[in-house]
């Protein structure tokens, strides 16, 4: 009996692994991630310039640190989702620099099933990427306001929950990514409250999140064997959590949203109608 | 049938770290993580070699916010003429002061004794 079902897992497996094939043939492209700061600071800057012509304080932007052709269904092009905060610094040397900090929720680097909120600056936002692209969503300066009236209090910090899954439930606090991070915050600026029970309220009345296909194998299989991986939360539900383009369809939706942007290297692509 | 369930856990760690992106098995881990979402800090290449590069570091407590200050003047500008006023970026690139971790210090030190 025993004998059986190990022969049925084994060949899930065998399926499994020819599923897998294109990932397999994009093996080279996840390691060629572009790096050299002589590409990536003058990206970076170039979106800088952007939010700042449009005078934006606050922004949602993302990066794209894989290839999305790795990624599973439903998750869209973009991997990570920070906040760009118009701020200014004070550098090394006693210089004041104006310019955007990014306030991130980052995995460990010792344990990728715990995360920690990271203040970075955008040459490092984008410091090593599948490609120079970048989706945007820029508040209006209504929801900026109160985005960086969370961000000034200690509500930033208590809506974080350290222990980190890819696919958290947004509406569970059990697990958490960048991404639920990022509309926990969001959801938190709107309707000024930092209290959990409120918002996950507030995000089932109002948000969808993405639907993210996973085979069932890795489904079952995948906490067992990946530290940053856990589906508990989703109670043998549909796996669901935030990406880019769900944070973005949402403030689209309720009128939240000044601008929706794509920005490569190319060029500026107004993104609003795509939605 | 030990063996068989050995092998069976072997296929499957490995299928796992081959939907990730074709890793080794070492890998895996970080490397589903990254498949889905990639929430790692990234810009150590950037910190590393930037010295090239007009780049000034900062410390993450010498950031200020300067959006509640200007988001006020902005509002009313905002309101009145439905417009809002463009921000200066300077031209150089600030990166974030890193100081490396003792093991990882002991360990680059001790590899490139070895060259």
């Amino acid at each position: 009996m025993i004998s059986r079902i190990l022969f049925a897992l084994m060949l899930a497996l065998a399926v499994f692994t020819a599923d897998a094939g294109p990932a397999n043939a994009q093996a080279s492209s996840a390691a060629g991630t572009i790096e050299a700061p002589e590409k990536v600071i003058p990206f970076a800057k170039k979106v800088e310039r952007e939010l700042a012509e449009r005078g934006a304080l606050v922004a949602i932007v993302s990066r794209m640190g894989r290839d999305p052709k790795q990624m599973p269904d439903g998750i869209g092009e973009y991997t990570h989702v920070g906040i760009w905060v118009y701020s200014e610094m004070t550098a090394a040397d006693g210089s004041k620099v104006n310019g955007y900090a990014v306030h991130n929720l980052y995995q460990t680097e010792e344990d990728a099933g715990r995360s920690e909120l990271v203040q970075d600056f955008p040459a490092e936002f984008f410091g090593s990427v599948f490609d120079l692209k970048t989706g945007i969503v820029i508040p209006t300066p209504e929801v900026q306001m109160e985005i960086l009236r969370v961000l000034n209090s200690p509500a930033y910090g208590k809506l974080h929950v350290p222990a980190y899954s890819v696919v958290a439930n947004p509406y569970e606090w059990r697990y958490q990514n960048c991404t639920n991070f990022v509309m926990s915050v969001l959801v938190a600026a709107i309707y000024g409250t930092d209290d959990r029970a409120e918002i996950t309220e507030h995000l089932k009345a109002y948000y969808e999140p993405q639907q993210v296909k996973l085979s069932g194998v890795t489904r079952a299989f995948g906490s067992i064997f990946v530290d940053g991986f856990a589906t508990s939360d989703h109670e043998g539900g549909p796996l669901k959590t935030s990406t880019f383009d769900s944070i973005a369809r949402f403030l689209t939706t309720y009128g939240m949203a000044e601008a929706v942007l794509e920005v490569t290297e190319g060029g500026v692509t107004e993104e609003l109608t795509k939605l | 049938m030990k063996k068989l369930l050995i092998a069976t856990a072997i296929l499957l760690a490995t299928t796992m770290g081959a939907h990730a992106d074709g890793a080794s098995s070492a890998q895996t881990s970080a490397d589903f993580s990254g498949a889905v979402v990639d929430s790692a800090a990234k810009g150590t290449a950037i910190a590393a070699i930037s010295v090239a590069m007009p780049v000034l570091s900062a410390a993450g407590a010498a950031v200020s916010i300067a959006g509640p200050v200007a988001i006020a003047g902005s509002k009313t500008l905002h309101d009145r003429e439905m417009k809002r006023p463009k921000l200066t970026v300077t031209e150089k690139t600030v990166v974030t002061e890193r100081t490396v971790s003792p093991d990882a210090a002991l360990k680059a030190r001790l590899q490139d004794e070895e060259i």
